[in-house]
């Protein structure tokens, strides 16, 4: 229950994650780079992410997930996310009657479904006809239809769904695992392969200071947003310095918005490159850096991660090498 | 059907492929998968021509947006699982 004991601070670190490199890399696009306003605003979104995959990896990794620590960094990781969705759902899109038709109607699914999800299922589900995966797809491509009607963004309610079923879905392991066969095997694979393709590496090649722009705006802004906040709520060098790294991280979301704004002609294939590519190495280098040189040993577990415990942590939950 | 289906099997070869250079590497599936794509795009691409993926078949647009709606479906729901924990207080009845 850590939104109980330390909300304060997973909120303060996951606003200023999502505001800072939101603000400070739209700003680099706009004025170091000479990008028009809308890319570099949606510049900005792409690189404002945490990935919480990236961080549930490492968190899993170390041991870090049974600690108080890793809950507060994940929990700031989400709200980072959060921000980072309603900010790509609403700014790109016009406000009308649409999208208050939009809204309304997805409030009022998103009260009911945790209501209505455990009844369906504890009635209909576990049986060969595989009822909970047929509701859940219907749910997603539905609310994202009523999204893409609204000129809003169909990830939208698919990250609140995520929100609101966490304590059904969440609890079905052998449900989990079906589904993660489903989108690992065959959907997830045609979106980073369709992502990577649209990369233009000659056009990354003409750019490189571009690319390094981003990926520093992103670095340099979390670190100036994240870490005083750290230090703020009272933690030593090491771990502070660790947060600010991981949440420096960033992989789907980002390219989700990229591509976003490729689709919708925002932003051109060379703009789209860079922004795919500063994505993609805040995915690594933050990582090695953090582990490399600011792994907190004092708050690691006494004893070693139980192997039983990395065996089991895929069948609950999307690989983390593939998620957020 | 046979573009279709040939279609199919180079983007799930890929897949296989980017999976492999990934347990190799020790690295993500994700990354692997966009670097894959990035370079077929790129070698493939100047071999065959600029559409030879078919990325933007309706099917494929299809298939990576269906993919793009479960990854983020995933990670709110794992960090809200994981934040709030097995025994927070939903303790509904396990479904």
């Amino acid at each position: 229950m850590v939104f109980r004991r330390n909300w304060k601070e997973a909120t303060a670190l996951g606003l200023i994650g999502f505001f800072a490199p939101f603000l400070g890399c739209a700003a680099a696009a706009y004025w170091i780079l000479g990008w028009a306003g809308m890319p570099s605003w949606l510049a900005g979104v792409a690189l404002s992410t945490t990935s919480v995959a990236v961080v549930y990896a490492v968190m899993l990794e170390y041991g870090f997930n049974k600690t108080e620590y890793g809950k507060i960094v994940l929990a700031a990781c989400f709200i980072n996310d959060l921000g980072t969705v309603l900010a790509l759902g609403f700014i790109f899109a016009p406000f009308t009657l649409r999208t208050l038709v939009f809204a309304g109607v997805a409030v009022a699914v998103f009260i009911a479904l945790p209501w209505l999800t455990p009844r369906l299922f504890k009635r209909y589900g576990n049986r060969p006809s595989e009822l909970e995966a047929k509701y859940l797809l219907f749910l997603l491509f539905a609310l994202g239809a009523l999204a893409g009607w609204a000129d809003s963004e169909a990830v939208l309610p698919a990250y609140v769904i995520g929100m609101v079923l966490a304590g059904t879905v969440g609890r079905d392991h052998a449900l989990i695992r079906r589904l993660r066969t489903l989108a690992l095997g065959l959907l997830t694979p045609f979106y980073f392969i369709r992502a990577g393709s649209f990369v233009s590496v000659p056009a990354l090649i003409a750019a490189p200071v571009a690319f390094l722009v981003l990926l520093a705006g992103k670095m340099v802004t979390k670190f100036v947003g994240i870490y005083p906040i750290t230090k703020v709520f009272g933690s030593p060098q090491k771990e502070s310095m660790y947060t600010t790294l991981l949440m420096s991280t960033g992989l789907t979301f980002g390219t989700i918005s990229a591509l976003f704004g490729l689709s919708h002609g925002i932003m051109d294939q060379a703009q789209y490159s860079v922004v795919v590519a500063g994505v993609v190495a805040s995915a690594v280098i933050p990582t090695l850096i953090a582990n490399a040189f600011f792994l907190p040993h004092h708050l690691l577990p006494r004893e070693e991660p139980e192997a039983a415990e990395r065996v089991a942590a895929p069948a609950r939950a999307l690989p983390p090498e593939q998620a957020g | 059907m046979t573009y279709a289906w040939t279609l199919a099997a180079l983007w799930l070869g890929l897949a296989l492929l980017a999976t492999l250079f990934a347990l190799w590497f020790r690295v993500s599936t994700a990354l692997t998968e966009i670097i894959v794509g990035t370079l077929a795009q790129l070698i493939l691409g100047s071999l065959f021509g600029t559409d030879v993926l078919g990325g933007n078949e309706s099917w494929i647009k299809f298939l990576a947006g269906a993919g793009a709606i479960v990854l983020t479906f995933w990670p709110a729901r794992s960090s809200i699982r994981w934040c709030f924990g097995a025994t927070g207080r939903k303790r509904r009845r396990s479904v």
